[in-house]
């Protein structure tokens, strides 16, 4: 039986809109689980849920063996950082971390002494007699990181903690999290819809969209083995390439087509053997995704043959954008690429990296 | 938040404020606290003087056909004569009553006597009893000090009154939302509407049925009514400027919805709604209209100067009167703006 596990969770708002659809998740213990997701997907949702400040309209939460579903928040013993840190204005820093710890009936001694050991973890040592007020924002998100930390709860929620904080001190205060996890080991799910932080964070990574749970997976399952389209045009930067094409087959080569044949570009994508069980999409429409970097350039060979449009140079990388189907592909390649626009150029594709998806249902087709 | 605006604009922006400020807060206060302090010789002059007089240049000149003798006061750079006589005690009257100079007998004799030893006028200078209006002001107005506490009273329970009512209806405004909140919130601004006669005189019938005419606690039902209203409406929006994430946050981390309430949300609008009370303090404070209908033996302090003073031709006095009502409400502003300002590590609010 996993530590935390959501049984169809569901919320229906008052005004009619239904932000979370049956969600089934189990998170084990001490994990860190990130959900990740477009603006409004109903994270915020999901997390309150769990925190019990919205009431769930169906299904169940279980948190280690017992169910809270309607339990209020203050009997979840759950911990949360909040979007806007939360930090209550009128009392100092060390009051943010001690009222809960008072809330909670402990004597004087080991609230003081707790209080001293998270404030030393987050650095805040010689802030504790400060007001919010008069802190920084990445101060005031630290006090905050300290009063969830000072509490051991069973649970710890974070809401986009970093999404206030500037692009520098967010990947530092990122790292700063991940060390505190790997340290105290506490079940963590953590809200964002920033992708690069979901992947260098999680263990694991929950998908989600529009209220739906699209995949769940390491960083690396959900990066290469996108379960679905919307995880594919989702994640990395850039985005896959993605197309809707019909698949033929000439002579044991599998050759995409373009769906409406106004550019009449074909796209050679390999031996077919290489796609084992393709047979019966053949002749069918499909989503074919490729990611940018799984693209590589040579001299014009009269197959995959296209331009070179526009060379954005990125120092460590270079993107090329080409005309793929009518439509803008990018390519990724590593160093500086000499290059110029209008280069004619053959585009080779490692058939492993190839992602096709059903044109129905947009899931994955699998072939093994 | 902070941006930089050119030079000429802060400047502009800044003299902007200057002048705001002169033509608001400096120039009235000025104009009252230099009438309260002239006499009525002074008052009449026009055009009136910007900062009070501690003194005036004079000139006394013996009439010696008629054996009298004249009171010459400079004015530009010529001397208006203002009173002619023959007796002491007549120019020591007119000194005391038009021109706020104390002069005892012996002193006004030795002055005729100097003026009649001269050829030319006596070039003299006469010494103002600065506070003379105002002790005349406390010697007419009988029983202020009670006048003063009753307003005090009067104030403290329409505060304690409209915060407790108002502050209870700005929180539901503000943080639930039900089938008739806007109409609710609405009709609570009707109530403003009414003008405090025609709340008041339909309630004294009430008040004296239940014994509480002419008391403090009655005048403070009267004006607490439509502050209630506004209270509501300024902590509403008091209410709606805490995050309720604050309130979440406390509840998450072990509170009850009593204890967020008493831990967080009232401490956090507490300097605010503090603030707002100087609302029902000045209309409390400053009313004199309901107070002449609810009360009888124990008036307000501002009834007691409209009474006093009310009938008054000359603006001096009732200058004086009007500044001995300003200054508690002063202390009273003052006293809250050092409050708000220390608190939580100074933040402006
Ligand atoms: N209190 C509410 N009443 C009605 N609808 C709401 C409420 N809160 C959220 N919603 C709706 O529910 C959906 C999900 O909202 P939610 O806040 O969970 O999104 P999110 O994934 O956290 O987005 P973001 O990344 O922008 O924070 C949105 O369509 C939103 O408009
Ligand atoms: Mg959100």
């Amino acid at each position: 039986m996993s530590y935390l596990k959501l049984n169809s969770l569901k919320k229906t708002y008052p005004n009619g809109v239904t932000a979370v659809k049956d969600i089934d998740l189990e998170i084990e213990k001490g994990e860190f689980v990130v959900i990740l997701g477009p603006s409004g997907c109903g994270k915020t949702t999901t997390l309150r849920m769990l925190a019990g400040l919205e009431e769930v309209t169906n299904g169940s939460i279980i948190l280690n063996g017992r169910d809270i579903t309607h339990l209020p928040p203050r009997q979840r013993d759950i911990s949360m950082i909040f979007q806007s840190y939360a930090v209550w204005p009128h009392m100092t820093v060390a009051e943010n971390i001690a009222y809960p710890l008072k809330l909670r009936k402990m004597d004087k001694h080991t609230i003081h002494s707790k209080v001293q050991e998270v404030a030393r973890i987050c650095n805040i040592l010689d802030y504790l007699n400060r007001y919010p007020a008069q802190l920084s924002g990445g101060q005031r998100q630290r006090v905050a990181v300290a009063r969830a930390l000072a509490v051991d709860s069973k649970l710890s929620l974070m809401d986009e903690p970093l999404s206030n904080l500037d692009a520098k001190l967010r990947t530092s205060v990122r790292t700063f999290l991940k060390e505190i996890h790997r340290n105290t080991g506490a079940t963590t799910i953590f809200v964002t819809h920033d992708q690069a932080e979901a992947m260098a964070l999680a263990d694991r990574i929950v998908v989600m969209n529009e209220g739906k749970i699209e995949q769940v997976g390491s960083t690396r399952e959900i990066y290469n083995q996108c379960g679905s389209l919307f995880t594919a045009q989702f994640m990395g930067t850039p985005p896959a390439n993605i197309q809707k094409v019909s698949l033929i087959s000439n002579q044991e080569r599998l050759i995409a087509n373009d769906k409406n044949a106004e550019t009449q570009f074909s796209l050679d994508l390999g031996n077919q053997s290489a796609f084992p069980g393709i047979d019966r999409y053949i002749g069918e429409e499909i989503f074919l995704a490729i990611r940018p970097e799984n693209i590589n350039i040579s001299e014009p060979k009269g197959i995959n043959e296209t331009s070179i449009e526009i060379v954005e140079p990125q120092g460590a990388y270079t993107i090329l954008v080409t005309k793929v189907f009518g439509s803008e592909w990018k390519i990724m390649l590593e160093g500086d690429i000499d290059i110029r626009i209008g280069q004619k150029v053959s585009l080779i594709i490692d058939p492993g990296k190839i992602m096709l998806f059903d044109a129905q249902s947009k899931k994955r087709v699998n072939f093994s | 938040m902070s941006m930089r605006p050119g030079k000429l604009w802060s400047r502009t922006v800044f003299l902007l404020i200057l002048a705001t400020i002169a033509s608001t807060v400096i120039l009235p206060i000025l104009y009252f606290l230099t009438i309260s302090f002239a006499s009525n010789y002074e008052a009449y002059q026009f055009p009136a003087k910007i900062f009070p007089t501690f003194s005036y240049s004079a000139q006394l000149r013996y009439n010696a056909e008629k054996d009298s003798y004249t009171l010459l006061l400079k004015k530009g750079s010529t001397y208006e004569a203002v009173k002619t006589t023959q007796d002491v005690s007549d120019f020591s009257l007119y000194c005391k009553s038009q021109l706020n100079v104390l002069l005892s007998s012996a002193a006004v004799q030795e002055l005729f006597n100097k003026a009649k030893n001269t050829d030319h006028a006596l070039p003299i200078k006469l010494k103002k009893d600065f506070f003379r209006n105002y002790i005349v002001f406390f010697i007419l107005a009988e029983g202020s000090m009670c006048a003063l506490f009753n307003s005090l009273k009067a104030a403290g329970w329409t505060i304690l009154i409209s915060l407790i009512l108002g502050g209870v209806s700005g929180y539901i405004m503000a943080r639930y939302k039900f089938k008739f909140s806007n109409t609710f919130s609405t009709s609570l601004l009707v109530v403003r509407m009414f003008p405090a006669v025609a709340l008041s005189l339909p309630l004294v019938v009430y008040i004296m049925k239940m014994n509480l005419y002419d008391t403090s606690f009655a005048l403070a039902i009267v004006y607490a009514v439509p502050n209630i209203a506004l209270t509501a409406w300024i902590t509403s929006s008091i209410f709606k400027g805490i995050s309720v994430e604050l309130e979440e946050a406390a509840m998450v981390f072990g509170a009850t919805r009593l204890k967020t309430l008493m831990t967080i949300t009232f401490p956090l609008a507490f300097p605010a709604i503090i603030a707002s009370s100087l609302y029902a303090f000045l209309a409390a404070w400053n009313d004199s209209i309901t107070a002449l209908i609810m009360t009888n033996n124990n008036p307000t302090l501002a009834l007691l100067v409209y009474r006093t003073v009310g009938s008054s031709t000359i603006p001096n006095l009732p200058a004086a009167g009007a500044v001995v009502l300003l200054v508690p409400s002063l202390i009273f502003t003052f006293i809250i703006k050092n409050y708000i300002n220390q608190l939580w590590g100074k933040v402006a609010l």
